[in-house]
């Protein structure tokens, strides 16, 4: 739990003739990390190629059912929608029915397509239509003859007298002129065949004409008819989609499963490259977790080959918790993979993170709020990813509602606070910020030193140390600044010499600049106290809003309650999570963690897809 | 607390968090829209986006500490 799982380093020496099925129990064994050896570039391409082929064009499928069904699906359906289904992957498929599924789903949607471009088409006549329908000549009557033209088109009302201006050198007539908008106007112009072109050239900059070839009769009666097309298209266009939708649901398990089977064999050729070999036989090496060395032994021991187990210095990182703090895995990934042998910060950050974020919420009835979320989102259980927004959001919301009594906040509303109130003592609560500050940053400065253990690394250790003799001297200074206790300066100089002089043995000048950086961070700490600080303000103000406004009109005072308090909710939640993880992430993991460990991806076959 | 310091320790506490709160806002925006272009290159870059474009912040958290200090020390909280 708090180092990453023990591995241990194998290599495989073994027969050429048995080296597909040895390579496929390994891929069944599934815990065997390969270690990267050489193959030529143009090798691996050509062995995986068929694959990689029918992969693309799978995943091209997949795409194109997806923005279909994208057309249909809200935010919230993608949150509260149906779960996913887990689909079992056979030994065995049969790769033409892909060709079939290509050819329905490409008819489907050649079909919405074209329904689709006629909608835009109609719809831009449609727009045009309304635009010029104070027109009351017939539109057959603005055909061009043989010896006039006819130019539609719109002009802005401040260009039209530079249009005018225009239109005298010529010998043409403005049949109508209208208002299409606050500051545009539609106009005909009539004008002679052999003057159109020249007309056009020199008007180009203030007319925006219009396509009228499409438009026949009376622009009323063209307009009704035109709805009524539009109308019967998006309904013939949102049945073909239905219908495609409904069909499509058995194409995506088919796709998905196909996809999943095509992966395992990728995968099995993919192994390749991690092999050297020789006339008659193949080395494979990579590394095993400690726990699963045995069954790995007994897995392979049927085949003639020869194990060897090295001594692990690097190896890459699988991190090992337990089930409940699985989820705050996450935050440590999503940073990068500690070192093989360094802490596993995840039982750290499992506490910690909750304990900042109801710190800064400190709120009975918005942990009340998120954890109704919580339990909302556990309900629908969509995938992963909503599994573990409701698991993050259920921890938040017990802390903030714990520390919701401890300052005695309810929707901001002060009733009786069992610790201090942030409002009227928010000196203390200064103090308070600072000195988790203070606790968390030396927290990681014993990780720092534990990983310098682990590691041998004195450097590591003595980096620590520095920080240690610094921060007695200056935290000490302070407090026999302010009075809280008496210590002799010769001891504060001392302490301070000491660590400055470590510091400038290991870094050299940028040891000693770091020094104001490292309380810097402390006190970034005081970003907890201002945080909850402004949500209580806010708060204040919105129910001192309510006060006000419940003498006069109730349900305005109602609206003000619910949107003030949902907007502040919101913005609370997204400043205190995100000021949370930054704390840990900058101030935090700056002390002792380095993210360059590689994560453990094993050479394993899925035996199953989630199909979305 | 002198009753004419009031103003003034009102337009140091506005100044203290304008200003710092302008001038990263400044900055977050330039993080948030080079973050914003790496999301759309890599989904995966987003917590590490939204990380990058919060540090900025820091300026402002401070800016909001001097000004209710002040407030604070002005209107005899501390």
């Amino acid at each position: 739990m708090i180092f990453p799982a023990k591995m241990k380093e194998v290599c495989i020496i073994g027969l050429k003739k048995e080296k597909d099925d040895i390579l496929e129990t390994i891929q069944d064994f599934g815990f065997l990390h390969p270690r990267e050896m050489q193959l030529p570039l143009e090798m691996q391409q050509a062995e995986i190629e068929e694959e990689v082929v029918s992969l693309g064009k799978i995943s091209k499928l997949l795409e194109k059912i997806e923005s279909m069904e994208n057309k249909r699906s809200s935010f919230l359906e993608s949150i509260f929608g149906p779960s996913n289904i887990t689909e079992k992957i056979p030994d065995k498929i049969n790769l033409k029915t892909i060709d079939g599924i290509e050819k329905n789903i490409n008819k489907h949607i050649g079909t919405l397509k074209t329904l689709e471009t006629e909608i835009k088409d109609l719809e831009e006549l449609n727009n045009l239509l309304l635009k010029i329908k104070g027109i009351k000549v017939n539109f057959s009557f603005l055909k061009s003859s043989r010896t006039t033209r006819t130019i539609i088109g719109e002009v802005y009302i401040k260009k039209i007298k530079d249009l005018q201006k225009i239109l005298n050198q010529f010998n043409t007539t403005i049949l109508d002129v209208n208002k299409i908008s606050k500051d545009k106007w539609y106009v005909i112009i009539i004008s002679h065949v052999s003057e159109a072109n020249s007309i056009k050239e020199l008007t180009q900059h203030l007319l925006k004409e219009y396509n009228m070839d499409k438009l026949i009769g009376d622009p009323k009666e063209h307009l009704t008819k035109i709805s009524k097309k539009l109308n019967r298209l998006k309904e013939e266009h949102k049945e073909s989609l239905g219908e495609f939708l409904v069909k499509s649901r058995e194409w995506k398990k088919s796709l998905t499963i196909t996809k999943g089977f095509l992966l395992n064999l990728k995968e099995k050729k993919d192994i390749q490259a991690y092999l050297k070999s020789t006339e008659k036989t193949f080395i494979l090496c990579g590394w095993v977790p400690e726990k699963h060395l045995k069954e790995f032994t007994s897995a392979i021991k049927n085949f003639d080959c020869w194990l060897n187990f090295e001594k692990v210095e690097d190896a890459p990182i699988l991190l090992e918790n337990p089930k409940i703090l699985k989820p705050f895995e996450s935050f440590v990934k999503n940073y990068g993979f500690p070192q093989y042998k360094s802490l596993d910060p995840t039982f750290m950050l499992a506490l910690t993170i909750p304990i900042f974020f109801g710190f800064m919420m400190s709120d009975v009835i918005y942990g009340i709020s998120l954890l109704v979320v919580s339990l909302l989102i556990k309900r629908s259980l969509k995938n992963k990813t909503t599994e573990w927004v409701a698991s993050m959001a259920t921890s938040f919301s017990i802390f903030t509602i714990l520390f919701g009594i401890l300052f005695g906040s309810y929707a901001g509303f002060e009733f009786h606070s069992i610790w201090l109130s942030p409002q009227q003592k928010p000196t203390a609560l200064f103090a308070v910020a600072l000195f988790i500050g203070i606790v968390h940053v030396n927290m990681g400065l014993v990780f720092n030193m534990i990983n310098g253990f682990k590691n041998k690394d004195l450097m590591t250790i003595l980096d620590s140390i520095s920080w240690f003799f610094i921060e007695f001297s200056v935290i000490s200074g302070a407090m026999k600044f302010l009075g809280a206790f008496e210590i002799s300066t010769t001891i504060l100089v001392i302490s301070l010499i000491i660590g400055s002089g470590i510091r400038f043995f290991i870094k050299k000048f940028i040891g000693i600049i770091d020094i104001p950086g490292f309380f810097g961070n402390v006190l970034s700490y005081t970003r907890l106290m201002i945080i909850l600080l402004a949500s209580a303000y806010i708060v204040y103000v919105i129910n001192f809003s309510v006060k006000m406004m419940w003498k006069t009109f109730i349900p305005l005072a109602i609206i003000i309650f619910v949107v003030g308090h949902s907007f502040n909710f919101l913005m609370g939640t997204l400043g205190a999570s995100i000021n949370s993880l930054r704390l840990h992430y900058i101030e935090f993991f700056g002390r002792f963690f380095e993210s360059n460990g590689i994560e453990y991806k094993p050479f394993r076959k899925n035996l199953s897809v989630e199909v979305i | 607390m002198v009753v004419q310091d009031i103003g003034l320790i009102s337009i140091s506490a506005a100044a203290a968090i304008s200003v710092c709160a302008g001038l990263s806002v400044i900055a977050q925006g330039k993080a948030a829209c080079a973050g914003q272009a790496a999301i759309t290159e890599n989904e995966k870059l987003f917590p590490k986006a939204l990380i990058l474009a919060a540090i900025t912040e820091t300026q402002a958290i401070y800016g909001l500490i001097i000004a209710l200090l002040l407030i604070f020390y002005g209107f005899g909280v501390i």
